[in-house]
């Protein structure tokens, strides 16, 4: 059918399709410009809060329904070879604008900024580049960023292999699971407070008592009290514990779905053939889930590098516990460097882009597309 | 799987015994770490039902004496506290319907539909789902908020803005939330594993691709939108540098935010503070605790999780 729009030469095509052309550039022009009108009226309105929410909800969710509605029988109206072509980008499209116009554009621009001085007006070269990889503040941040990445990954994955071991065993499997994997819905922030309130020191004094959980338990088995968060390079760990403690359930439900799918024949098997449980687990169960363990411990690897949160609501960087990204955030925020705040996170990605593309091998080794 | 021991071939006292000691170390172990998950925030609890004179004293076991004074006072005393919930329930529901939406047709479009440059739109996809995200935070920071050109675009005497001067508005937190790669993936990956026969059918009963997809496919899938919009809700209702750049005025403020600034008043009255971290806290508890087969089958299916 499409063949027949397309047979008496471009011209005769062009003519038919005029009016399909023009509808197609006017529509959606017109369209959008109404729910910009909308959104402007919206922003600068001064009715009552509730009123605006609501109304921007309805606003929102109608205008792109909308959209999408007039963009779709635009695409239909279109002959049928390109509305063949292009009925994928009405699907994709939203997503990719989004995800382009936040992440690919803003890649690109951090990387010009990093060649610019303090205020990005001019460019200075290699300068942030020979301070991020040489300054003895980031030094420092390198430091930790490795404990970070070594040792949570480290316990993470370790306990979380563990437990769904053992887990899989056990009568009550799923209530274990549930309370392991419980803080992983607490936010950064929620955790912040509660492990504050757990590492709290109020130092000596007439008529003080430590509140903080972790001195009282400490006092109670008759040692002493400890600033926990001010003992480098030890409360490094101590802020690790944080992450162990929030990430241990994911990697723990991974690769305990990853343990069920080993069939349970080969288990019995090696069982009657006089395996003992340890190395039924090292000759059976790792090598059944070497794949999910390594995806486990890269997304772990790649958090931790990342890792923000933690550290900025906990200490702010201060006492020897600075990661690079809270340096980044620091040299933005604080001493308002973008030059070297964008060099920052230049290396950070550089540092992750190993990671990364050992991650999406395993993907397609999985052929997960 | 209840026992250890059923498949051992050497049986006797001694390895009876053995299995049973071994078995105690099993669940001393799972049993320690199950305390450890769940303790700090039992004695959150048991410290913010606290009397606020007693705030100054150690950590207790049981919520004795008993009060909700640390609750009250927060809502009484800080009348701002109520529309920072309600700023962060907003927020969180707009970013979860536009996003199961989005990343739903996307994952859709990539599981089923050839179009040019798929593959390459897809690595990239798997790339910036694990991009760092200061990467990106100056830029979007200024694409929400000034625009990347100071003073837009000129052409003629028509200005062309190229930021959204969205700053110190839930808008500025909601439209970047909209798609998110991670979503996309997660929906490609369900889409992949559906089958295409239903589709098909109506295909040739003659809907479009569009009917097909609302009438037939989303319908289909809401187990799985659900899960994603689960995930999607946790992920917006924590988030806590992207709120904090973009806001700007307490009364803009969503929950966490507002905490860390609640934080700094209150430092010193503990219960107070305890009490106002469970506001935050304890809804996302309840919402996992009912759906919790949800994030953990997502998880588990992809191997792999937002942040």
């Amino acid at each position: 059918m499409s063949k027949d729009s397309l047979s008496g030469g471009p011209l005769a095509w062009l003519a038919a399709n005029v009016g399909r052309i023009l509808i197609s550039v006017f529509v959606p022009v017109i369209t959008f410009l109404v729910l910009w009108q909308g959104f402007i009226f919206l922003r600068d309105s001064n009715a009552p809060q509730l009123v605006i929410v609501l109304v921007a909800i309805l606003w929102g969710v109608g205008g792109v329904a909308a959209l999408y509605a007039v963009a779709n029988w635009l695409v239909e109206q279109l002959p049928a070879q390109w509305s063949m072509r292009l009925q994928p980008f009405v699907f994709v499209g939203p997503a990719l604008a989004i995800l382009f116009w936040f992440l690919a554009l803003p890649t690109l621009r951090t990387l010009d900024l990093s060649f610019r001085d303090a205020t990005g007006q001019r460019y200075i070269g290699i300068g942030n580049y020979i301070f991020a990889l040489t300054d003895r503040v980031m030094l420092e941040a390198f430091r930790n960023n490795l404990l970070w990445m070594v040792f949570g990954t480290l316990f993470c994955v370790g306990l979380g292999l563990l437990i769904a071991v053992l887990a899989d065993r056990s009568r009550f499997e799923s209530v274990y699971k549930a309370i392991i994997f419980m803080p992983m819905a607490i936010s950064f922030v929620g955790a912040g407070v509660i492990w504050k309130f757990v590492y709290t020191y109020k130092g000596e004094g007439a008529g003080i008592s430590e509140i903080g959980l972790l001195n009282a338990i400490v006092l109670a088995l008759g040692g002493q009290s400890q600033p926990w968060l001010q003992l480098p390079p030890w409360n490094n760990f101590f802020l690790i514990i944080i992450m162990v403690w929030l990430q241990t359930g994911f990697a723990m439900v991974v690769i305990s779905s990853a343990i069920k799918g080993i069939s349970s024949e080969v288990l019995e098997a090696a069982r009657v053939d006089g395996a003992n449980e340890f190395q039924v687990f090292w000759h059976i169960i790792i090598p059944s889930i070497r794949g999910t363990l390594l995806t486990v411990t890269t997304t772990i690897i790649i958090f931790s590098l990342k890792l923000f949160d933690i550290v900025r609501v906990m200490t702010g960087g201060n006492n020897g516990t600075n990661v690079i990204a809270n340096e980044f955030y620091l040299q933005r925020f604080t001493y308002s460097n973008a030059g070297r705040a964008s060099a920052i996170a230049i290396i950070l990605l550089l540092a992750v882009i190993p990671v990364m593309i050992y991650n999406l091998r395993q993907f397609r080794e999985r052929r997960a597309f | 799987m209840t026992s250890l021991s059923v498949f051992s071939p050497r049986s006797g006292e001694s390895m009876v015994i053995l299995d049973q000691v071994r078995k105690g170390i099993f669940y001393a172990l799972l049993i320690f770490w199950a305390i450890l998950s769940i303790a700090p925030l039992y004695f959150t609890l048991v410290f913010s039902l606290k009397p606020v004179a007693n705030a100054y004293t150690p950590p207790i076991w049981w919520p004795f004496p008993f009060t909700l004074e640390n609750y009250q006072t927060i809502l009484q005393t800080f009348e701002l506290f109520p529309r920072w919930v309600m700023n962060s329930v907003v927020i969180s529901i707009t970013v979860t319907i536009f996003r199961v939406l989005f990343c739903a047709m996307a994952g859709y479009a990539f599981a089923r539909i050839e179009f040019p440059l798929k593959n390459f739109l897809f690595n990239l996809l798997l790339v910036s789902m694990m991009m760092p995200g200061v990467v990106t935070l100056i830029p979007s920071f200024l694409i929400i908020g000034p625009g990347l050109i100071r003073g837009g675009i000129s052409l003629g005497n028509l200005t062309l803005p190229t930021g959204f001067n969205l700053l110190d508005s839930m808008w500025g937190v909601i439209v970047p939330g909209m798609a998110d790669a991670f979503g996309v993936f997660m929906m490609t990956q369900f889409y992949k594993s559906f089958p295409k026969e239903l589709e098909e059918a109506a295909m040739m009963d003659g809907s479009g691709r569009w009917g097909t997809f609302f009438r037939i496919v989303l319908p289909i899938s809401q187990t799985q939108l659900l899960t994603l919009g689960l995930l999607t809700f946790q992920g917006a209702w924590n988030s806590f540098m992207w709120p904090l750049l973009v806001l700007r005025t307490p009364e803009n403020f969503t929950l966490p935010i507002g905490l860390q600034w609640f934080r700094g008043e209150y430092y010193t009255l503990y219960s107070v503070v305890l009490a106002g971290s469970l506001f935050n806290t304890l809804p996302m508890l309840i919402i996992f605790f009912a759906f919790q087969k949800y994030f953990i089958r997502s998880i588990a299916s992809t191997g792999s999780k937002e942040g």
